[in-house]
Order: C-alpha cells, then sequence, then structure tokens
C-alpha cells in the first residue's frame, strides 16, 4: 500500500444518522466512543461529528452535548433524501477537509454504501461492523466479527488514514449528555463532481411507526426462537414483554417462520444489535448468529428444553424445561403484580 | 444487455466450528457453498434474461481452484458465460484489494449494462465489495435491492431502507446489490450441470496475466487493512441452572426480577 503522510492526520470523524426530530441515537453512541478513544490518546484529539441533509445545523447542540468538539453541516435541499451520489461526495468532501486520522460511520443501509465508496476514493482501510475499539500501545485496533460472529479478529490500518470504520447501532454506549458543552459549527460546501445527473429519487416510503417498543433501547427484550413453535405460541411473549413494557424480538428461523413480521426485531449479526437490562431468550438454541446481537444484559434468562442448548454458556440463569411449562405461570404471577 | 454476476464461494456458516485454541476456522468437513444473496443477484439476472432477447449473463468468481465448483453450478442455473479468477497473488486480499481485481476483470470483460452482486458474504458480513467495485468502475450504485425493472435505458429499483424502501430510478451501466426479498433463486438444471462440467469458453478460467490488475494493489501485502490475529470471542457467563418444579422456577425467577432496580414490572393493570 503506498503510503500517506499518516501524521498530519488527527482527530476523529463521526457520521451517523438523523430523523426530523435529531440525531439518532445511534450516532450519540459513535459520540460517545470517539470520546472514550478521544480519552486514550496522548496527543490532541478533537471530535467532529458530521450532518448531512436540509436544515440540519439545528441538531449542531445536541452533538456538542453529546461529546463533539466541531459539528460538519454540509446541507442544502438536494440533501433533503438520501441519494448514494450525492453523499459519498459529501462524505468524502468532509474527510478531505478535516483530514482524521480515525473515522466511525454507523452501518446503516446508507452509512455501509457510503463509507466503502468514500474509502476507495480516499485510498484506505475500512473495517466493517466493528465491535471494539482500542488502541495497543500506539497502534489503533478495530475489532471485527466473521463467520457471524463465531471468531473475531483484530484489524489494523498501519499505513494509510483515515481508519475507517462501520459499527452498528447498539454496540457501544453515549456519554452523559453535558449541555453546558458548547461546539464549533462548520458549513461546508460540496462540489458534486462526480454526480450522476439521471439518479433520481421516485419515491420513499417510511414503514407506519408502531406503538411498539423499540428494540434497540428498550430494558427488557423477550426473545423467541424456533422452539415457540407457532403463531399462537408467539403471543405468549408479547404478553410477557407488556408486563415490563418491554420489546420482543426474535431469531432469523423465527422470522422466516412467519410468527412475527417484525424484521427489525430480529436479533443478530443480520439483525438489531441489543443491550436491554434484562433479555430473556425462549426457545432459542444459542447461535452465534443470534447471540453476538446481544450486548451485556445486566442479566439473561434462558429458558429452552435441551438442556445441552449452546444459549446457556451466554446466560446467567438457565432454565432447561419445555418453555410453555414457565411462561403461562411467569406471566400470570407477574400480572399480579405492581410496582410498589 | 450485458449483465455480469459477481458471486463469492464460502463456507456454510451453519457448519463452521472453530479452533477454539488457535482461534482459527475447522475447514475440514464443512461444505461450500455460493453466498446466499449471491444466489439472488444470479437469480435477478437469470429473471431479465428470461425476459428478453438480447441478454448475456457473465458469471464471475474470484478465489481458489475449488471455487470452480460455484461457476459451474451458476453456470447450471442458467448464465452464458462462467470465470473464475485464481491467482496466488489475489491472495489475502481485503476488501479494497479484492475489489480493485474484480473491477479489473470486469474492465477486461469490457460490455455490460448491469453488475449484480449479493449485498454481503456470509463469512465476512462486510457489505464492502459491492459498492467498492462501483467507485473503482466509476458506476452508480444502489445497494440492498428488493426489486428491479428495467425501463429503456434505465433501471428503476427498489432498495430496502431500515424503515421502509426507495424507488431510485439510475442510468446504465449501474452496479446493484442483492438481498433476499429480491427473488426466489432456481435451481440448476440437470442437462446444464452436465455441460458446466465440459470443456469450453462458456467455463475460463483467469489469472492475473488476463486481467492486468496493477500488482502494486493488490493481495495481502497491499491492502490497506490487515489481520493480525483471530480469537474466539469470551463469552461465557457464571451461570446458575435452576432446577425444581415449574413453579418453584417461575417463584425463582420473579424473585431474582424483582430484584432489578432497571427493570419495572408494570403489571397488567397499568397496561
Amino acid at each position: 500500500m503506498q503510503q500517506q503522510e499518516t501524521q498530519k492526520y488527527s482527530g476523529i470523524l463521526v457520521y451517523g444518522s438523523h430523523n426530523d426530530e435529531g440525531p439518532s441515537e445511534g450516532m450519540l453512541e459513535l459520540l460517545g466512543e470517539a470520546g472514550r478513544l478521544q480519552r486514550q490518546m496522548d496527543r490532541p484529539c478533537r471530535v467532529h461529528a458530521l450532518l448531512i441533509g436540509d436544515d440540519v445545523q439545528r441538531f449542531a447542540p445536541e452533538l456538542g452535548w453529546n461529546g463533539a468538539d466541531e459539528v460538519i453541516c454540509i446541507e442544502g435541499e438536494a440533501y433533503r433524501d438520501y441519494r448514494p451520489d450525492l453523499y459519498i461526495d459529501a462524505l468524502e468532501a468532509a474527510i478531505e477537509q478535516v483530514k482524521p486520522e480515525i473515522a466511525l460511520i454507523l452501518a446503516t443501509v446508507q452509512g455501509s454504501e457510503m463509507a466503502s465508496s468514500a474509502a476507495v476514493r480516499l485510498r484506505t482501510g475500512l473495517a466493517a461492523h466493528c465491535v471494539e475499539l482500542r488502541f495497543d500501545q500506539d497502534a489503533y485496533v478495530q475489532v471485527v466479527p466473521a463467520f457471524a460472529g463465531k471468531i473475531l479478529g483484530d484489524i489494523y490500518c498501519p499505513d494509510t488514514r483515515p481508519q475507517m470504520a462501520t459499527i452498528k447501532k447498539g454496540m457501544f454506549e453515549r456519554a452523559e449528555v453535558d449541555s453546558r458543552r458548547t461546539c464549533r459549527v462548520r458549513m461546508l460546501e460540496v462540489v458534486n463532481s462526480r454526480a450522476f445527473d439521471p439518479i433520481r429519487l421516485i419515491s420513499s416510503v417510511r414503514d407506519q411507526k408502531t406503538e411498539d417498543v423499540d428494540i434497540g433501547s428498550a430494558e427488557v427484550v423477550i426473545g423467541g426462537g424456533l422452539g415457540i413453535g407457532s403463531k399462537e405460541h408467539w403471543e405468549q411473549l408479547e404478553q410477557l414483554a407488556s408486563l415490563f413494557h418491554g420489546a420482543v424480538g426474535c431469531t432469523r428461523p423465527a422470522l422466516d417462520q412467519g410468527w412475527t413480521e417484525r424484521e427489525d426485531s430480529m436479533i443478530g449479526t443480520s439483525g438489531a444489535v441489543i443491550h436491554p437490562a434484562l433479555y430473556m431468550s425462549i426457545g432459542i438454541s444459542g447461535a452465534a448468529h443470534h447471540t453476538c446481537g446481544i450486548k451485556d444484559p445486566k442479566l439473561h434468562i434462558a429458558i429452552n428444553r435441551d438442556p445441552h442448548a449452546a444459549i446457556f454458556a451466554t446466560a446467567d440463569i438457565g432454565v432447561a424445561e419445555e418453555w410453555d411449562t414457565i411462561l403461562p405461570l411467569l406471566i400470570d404471577r407477574l400480572a399480579q403484580r405492581k410496582e410498589a | 444487455m450485458k449483465i455480469i454476476v459477481c458471486i463469492k464461494q464460502v463456507p456454510d456458516t451453519n457448519e463452521v466450528r472453530i479452533n477454539k485454541e488457535t482461534g482459527t476456522l475447522i475447514r475440514q468437513g464443512v461444505p461450500s457453498i455460493i453466498n446466499p444473496d449471491d444466489m439472488h443477484a444470479i437469480e435477478q439476472a437469470l429473471r431479465i434474461k428470461d425476459s428478453r432477447e438480447d441478454v448475456h449473463v457473465t458469471i464471475l468468481c474470484m478465489g481458489p481452484p475449488q471455487a470452480d465448483v460455484a461457476i459451474r453450478e451458476a453456470y447450471a442455473m442458467g448464465a452464458d458465460k462462467a470465470i473464475l479468477l485464481s491467482d496466488r497473488v489475489f491472495a489475502g486480499s481485503d476488501t479494497w484489494a479484492t475489489a480493485t481485481i474484480l473491477a479489473a476483470a470486469i474492465r477486461h470483460i469490457g460490455e455490460y449494462d448491469i453488475i449484480l452482486c449479493g449485498r454481503q458474504a456470509i463469512d465476512g458480513d462486510t457489505a464492502q465489495v459491492g459498492p467498492e467495485v462501483a467507485e473503482f468502475l466509476g458506476l452508480p450504485q444502489v445497494t440492498y435491492v428488493q426489486g428491479l425493472e428495467i425501463t429503456g435505458s434505465t433501471v428503476v429499483v427498489t432498495r430496502a431502507t431500515e424503515d421502509g424502501y426507495m424507488v431510485i430510478e439510475s442510468p446504465m451501466p449501474v452496479l446493484l446489490t442483492a438481498i433476499k426479498d429480491l427473488n426466489e433463486p432456481r435451481y440448476p438444471r440437470m442437462k446444464a450441470i452436465y455441460a458446466a462440467y465440459e470443456e469450453g469458453e462458456h467455463i475460463a478460467f483467469w489469472t492475473n496475466a488476463d486481467i492486468q490488475a496493477d500488482l502494486s494493489q493488490i493481495g495481502v501485502k497491499n491492502s490497506p487493512t490487515n489481520v493480525k490475529k483471530s480469537f474466539v470471542p469470551e463469552r461465557s457467563r457464571t451461570s446458575v441452572e435452576l432446577t425444581g418444579a415449574p413453579a418453584e422456577m417461575a417463584g425463582e425467577l420473579i424473585k431474582r426480577l424483582a430484584a432489578m432496580d432497571s427493570v419495572k414490572i408494570i403489571g397488567r393493570d397499568a397496561t
């Protein structure tokens, strides 16, 4: 690899996502992680947050409260909806401007393709779906999963900058909000040299928001797998979850069976990462695809009739029993309780 | 219309076992398959071929010599030509270098209107190679494609998003990455399986001598990222196994739940 002058790069650039109300939880989590990395560095390092969209400058203060030292805004009507060509140009331009040594990009559908393309243009390395970031002496290490999380690898990017990573929502913790913190705002104009004119967005449809609790931020998650057995049985999971105002998650096989339609409730490598206080896995065997989406629950209770199921190795409390002998009892008794 | 489908042969993740001491894969006895998302890319190319007269589908796969099984299978599904890119100088390439090689091969093929890839491979799950190939070739790209229509000189593509979908129109040539919802892949035809194992121009084996990828940009030495070591994640917790009658176990669980500060039992009346 051609060596770049790596010492010319400094700071951390964070790119996440936002909606009409503000930056996403995932973006704030990346800022939290950027702050942790910043504190580990023995050289000056600023955290830059990037916003791309229409009228996004108004979100800058919130990014500051969550750890950004500077917010870079690329805004205008052209950015109202996502367009790969324009957004990739924007990310590239921001990186060229800031020259960060580290870039953290939220692994959304958009973020993943933007990061890949930008890495090619910037001739630098990109580590996918990192689960841990750290310094080993002076070297920056990005830990990535392979084979659905069955193994992890330490990725180094020694000769080129920025060292880029994509990270899934739910992987890291956000910093404590400090509303006295202020940040600089820098507006950036981008010349779209590579935009493909005829690309156009015909329509954009958002699924109707359900009243359900978001699985990524729920304190209590009830997960169901193939062992549940039918759509009728699945309702018991919903009942149990409602007693905690919790969310129901599923494994890929359960989703494929059609017991739930909520694809966004799938937990694991190709789905959501959860970090609840309480996770109850029910009828789940514990394949790595699934378990690598469970991030440090305070308590993990596993119920599975197979005493040798892999899920028990990741659980705090194991119940090797038919789930339908336990769950009705649990629902019944919990329903009678009320928070004191 | 010329379509190129990029595929990868991968170990079936469900069957993969790991050597816990060395943190490496036990390859022995693990079946190799065409990466699942790539199967949807192949199928979509074949559907376009079924729907019009002028379509030529080329399968392109980078991998070790034994990945010939993958290109033969893809050919037998109904492609016109299948190419295996195999060379020791490719070994150890990361996604950046892999995309460099694939882009060189695609340039060598020359003509193309649509390049289809799977969204991501089940071994690394990176979802990077498709977008990177598009970038090296200077093509527009749409990832996470769940629907596709060709209208004159453009494609109208439905792409999945986290909370819905977008419909995007793009000129050709274009690179698209396929997801599971796009279609249901077909099975290879018996007659075509035999043909896939016959010698001829339809099954080609290329090395770097054919595609002339820049040697200073590929392989393990020239990849921007490298893996220093791999290891098995430490997940084991000290777990307690409950025993006894179901009612006792339920009681014990409730005791544990009630003791948690961050878990609120709101009960039925409150919902």
